[in-house]
C-alpha cells in the first residue's frame, strides 16, 4: 500500500456550527484550475465513473454529476471566472439535503489557493454528512489509517 | 487516547459503520436499526454494545424503550482523529494536479460545455 501521500497541500477545518472548509493549493494558475473545475470533459477525468456530467458555470446555471448509484446537483448562484463560484448541492434529486458551496481561486505565487467553504443547513446535517463521508470512504482509507495509527 | 483506539476498533465493522450512518441522521431503537440489516436484533445489540462502549453512542431512557444516538462529542472527536479522512480528498485533488499537469496554454481556447463520456 502506498503510504506516501503528500498532505501538505490540504487543510481541512470544521468552522462554527455549519461549515465544513477546505483549502488546497495548486501548483498551477487559477485559469487552469477553473477549467478543470467546470470542463465537463475535464471533470470526468478526475472525478471518475461519471455516466452523465453537465456543468454551466452561470448564475442561474445548474450542474448535474451522476454515477450509476447516486448523483449530486443543484444550481448555480453566482460565478466570477475564473476566481469564484456559488453553487447548491443536492444528493441524489433530494432537495432537504442542502449545502451551499462556495469556491474560491486566488493566485499564489504561479499557483493557485483553492478555498471551499461548504455550508451545511445545520449542525446535524453537517454531522451526518461528516458520519455518511466516513462511511463511504473508510472503506478505502481504513488500510492507511490504521497503519498511521500503529505508527503513532 | 484510548478511547479513540476503542472507537477505531468499533468502526472496523462496516455494519457499525452503517450504524453510525443512520444514527447521524437522529436516534433510533434496536428495532429501528435492525430493520435495514438482514440481521438479529440480538446481533444488532452486540454492536451497540461496541460502540457504546467505545464512547460513540449513548442510550436514552424513555419508558421501556432505549433509543440510541450519537454522542455530540464522539463526531467532533471522531472528526480529529479522523484528519486522515483528508486522505480522501487529497488523493481527489492529486487526480486533478494530474489533469492540469496536461493541460497547456495552446487549448486554453477549447470551448467548455462539452460532455463526452470518459472512458476511462
Amino acid at each position: 500500500m502506498n503510504m506516501s501521500l503528500d498532505m501538505s497541500k490540504l487543510q481541512l477545518a470544521l468552522d462554527g456550527e455549519t461549515d465544513i472548509i477546505i483549502r488546497r493549493d495548486f501548483t498551477h494558475p487559477p485559469a487552469r484550475v477553473w477549467r478543470a473545475l467546470t470542463e465537463p470533459a475535464l471533470i470526468q477525468q478526475w472525478l471518475g465513473g461519471l455516466k452523465r456530467c453537465e456543468m454551466d458555470p452561470r448564475p442561474g446555471g445548474a450542474f448535474h454529476y451522476e454515477w450509476d448509484e447516486f448523483s449530486f446537483s443543484g444550481p448555480i448562484l453566482a460565478v466570477d471566472a475564473p476566481h469564484h463560484m456559488t453553487h447548491v448541492e443536492h444528493f441524489s434529486g433530494d432537495a432537504s439535503y442542502h449545502v451551499e458551496i462556495t469556491t474560491d481561486l486566488a493566485a499564489r505565487g504561479t499557483g493557485t489557493r483553492m478555498t471551499m467553504v461548504m455550508r451545511y443547513a445545520n449542525a446535524e446535517a453537517r454531522a451526518a454528512a461528516i458520519a455518511n463521508g466516513f462511511t463511504d470512504s473508510l472503506d478505502d482509507v481504513y488500510g492507511k489509517l490504521e497503519a498511521l495509527l500503529i505508527a503513532e | 487516547m484510548p478511547i479513540l483506539n476503542q472507537s477505531f476498533a468499533a468502526l472496523a465493522d462496516p455494519t457499525r459503520r452503517a450504524i453510525i450512518a443512520r444514527l447521524a441522521e437522529g436516534e433510533a431503537t434496536v428495532q429501528d436499526l435492525a430493520r435495514p440489516f438482514s440481521i438479529s436484533q440480538p446481533a444488532i445489540s452486540r454492536h451497540l454494545k461496541v460502540l457504546e462502549e467505545a464512547g460513540l453512542i449513548e442510550a436514552r431512557i424513555d419508558g421501556t424503550a432505549r433509543p440510541r444516538r450519537l454522542k455530540p462529542d464522539a463526531v467532533e472527536a471522531l472528526w480529529d482523529w479522523l484528519g486522515q479522512y483528508r486522505a480522501l480528498w487529497e488523493m481527489q485533488f492529486q487526480k486533478m494536479d494530474a489533469i492540469l499537469d496536461g493541460l497547456s496554454d495552446e487549448t486554453e481556447q477549447t470551448p467548455s460545455g462539452t460532455s463526452e463520456r470518459s472512458t476511462s
